[in-house]
């Protein structure tokens, strides 16, 4: 509760103009939507501009926002709306290889290096991998229950809360849901024969 | 009995958190034991949740949050404002009494309403006109002068041309009344030798036809004393 009513305070003064609660603010979510990016674009700097693109509309319907605590619902909703827009101008980008997850794709900016990187070399490979695991099984989906996956599982919203952010009923939420889960169970299956 | 799953849908994030009442739980184990779809749908479910779980948190990597959001408020002293409002009065007031501000020979004139301006705009106006009057009178005058000149010079030589001209024609004129007086002269010279020569001839005859006269009429005496005579 302290921490929304936090974002309140923050929201209101960078309405009013203030640099430093916009940072702030945006410093609070920036991981959250970075790396929502990071499983929904499979490249780190398509997930970059993505979450720029997100913070950039944000911050311009700020006016809008009515407040109700409900800024993170808010944001991610204006996120899956951006997210949608940019995987299907992707698609139509000749030049991009879809349904691949490389390990070109994951490279890691060389900037990131440094922060990202762990003592433990092995602890490293380890965590890339498990990341990009995760990656190629969200990568089997379409890209509509890619985001209620991610939405309901990686995110923890509720249907209803889903249902408001994708712009569609709860029982195509619930239907997308349980054909994602579908899908994914016969890759499991195929990943576990071989 | 048939199933439809939308227990296990709907129910199926919060029984793996453990956030369901036991009555829940117990319908929803109730169901996984039955469908075989359902336990599926729960045992993906389950590896999505720990996949969730096992995500590791990338770092973001810096970048400027503020560069396309938050425009700056443009901070302004009072002082500046208080300053640039009393100028700005102050410009107003010295347009609505036409304040005017002269520096001359005296000195610095401040004056209003405009009068003295028109009185120095008057003057300077009469002392260009007079300056002008004696540039174009200068102007007027050299203009002349040169004129005159080259007018001069160009009835010198029209004079001196005409003189030349008028000379040769007379000396052709003189040359020709000369020829045609002399032609005329021989012409008048042959006729008057001519008559003379008649004259004389016709003496001749006349004086043979009074000597055979003579001869015939006279005696031979008197005959010889008038050709002695003549």
């Amino acid at each position: 509760m302290f921490q929304i009513n936090k974002d309140e305070k923050l929201i209101e003064k960078a309405m009013g103009g203030s640099q430093r609660s916009w940072v702030n603010l945006v410093k609070r979510y920036e991981g959250l939507v970075y790396n929502y990016c990071l499983r929904m674009t499979f490249n780190s700097s398509d997930a970059m501009d993505l979450m720029q693109e997100v913070f950039l509309a944000t911050y311009r319907n700020l006016p809008s926002y009515r407040g109700q605590n409900q800024f993170k619902g808010w944001m991610m909703r204006i996120a899956a709306n951006k997210t949608t827009d940019f995987l299907r101008s992707r698609s139509r980008n000749p030049l991009h290889r879809a349904g691949e997850v490389t390990d070109e794709s994951y490279k890691i900016p060389e900037h990131q290096i440094s922060q990202s990187m762990h003592q433990d070399p092995a602890e490293d490979y380890k965590e890339k991998q498990k990341n990009k695991q995760i990656k190629k099984l969200l990568d089997k989906l379409p890209d509509e229950q890619k985001m209620v996956v991610e939405l309901k599982f990686f995110q923890h919203f509720t249907f209803d809360e889903i249902s408001h952010q994708t712009g569609t009923s709860i029982n195509t939420v619930k239907t997308r849901l349980y054909a994602a889960l579908n899908k994914l169970k016969g890759y499991s299956e195929i990943q576990n024969v071989m | 009995m048939l199933c439809d799953h939308q227990l296990i849908i709907d129910h199926i994030n919060d029984y793996i958190e453990n956030k369901v009442s036991p009555e829940l739980r117990t319908q929803i184990e109730a169901k996984l034991s039955q469908c075989t779809d359902c336990q599926a749908t729960y045992r993906q479910s389950l590896e999505l949740y720990q996949m969730s779980h096992e995500w590791q948190s990338q770092t973001v990597p810096e970048w400027h949050r503020t560069s396309y959001a938050v425009r700056p408020p443009i901070k302004r002293n009072n002082w500046l404002s208080w300053g640039s409002l009393a100028t700005s009065s102050l410009a107003i007031l010295m347009v609505v009494f036409q304040l005017e501000i002269n520096s001359g020979d005296t000195g610095i004139t401040i004056s209003f309403g405009g009068n003295q301006a028109k009185a120095q705009i008057e003057e300077m106006v009469s002392a260009q006109l007079v300056t002008y009057k004696s540039d174009q009178d200068k102007q007027f005058q050299l203009k002349l002068s040169t004129a005159l000149e080259q007018q001069n010079v160009r009835t010198n030589l029209r004079l001196a041309n005409w003189l030349e001209k008028n000379r040769d024609e007379r000396q052709q004129d003189i040359k020709f009344v000369m020829t045609g007086w002399q032609s005329q002269r021989y012409e008048d010279q042959k006729v008057v030798d001519k008559r003379f020569a008649y004259i004389a001839d016709n003496q001749i005859e006349n004086n043979q036809a009074i000597n055979q006269l003579f001869h015939s009429v006279g005696n031979e005496g008197s005959s010889n004393s008038i050709s002695n005579d003549l």
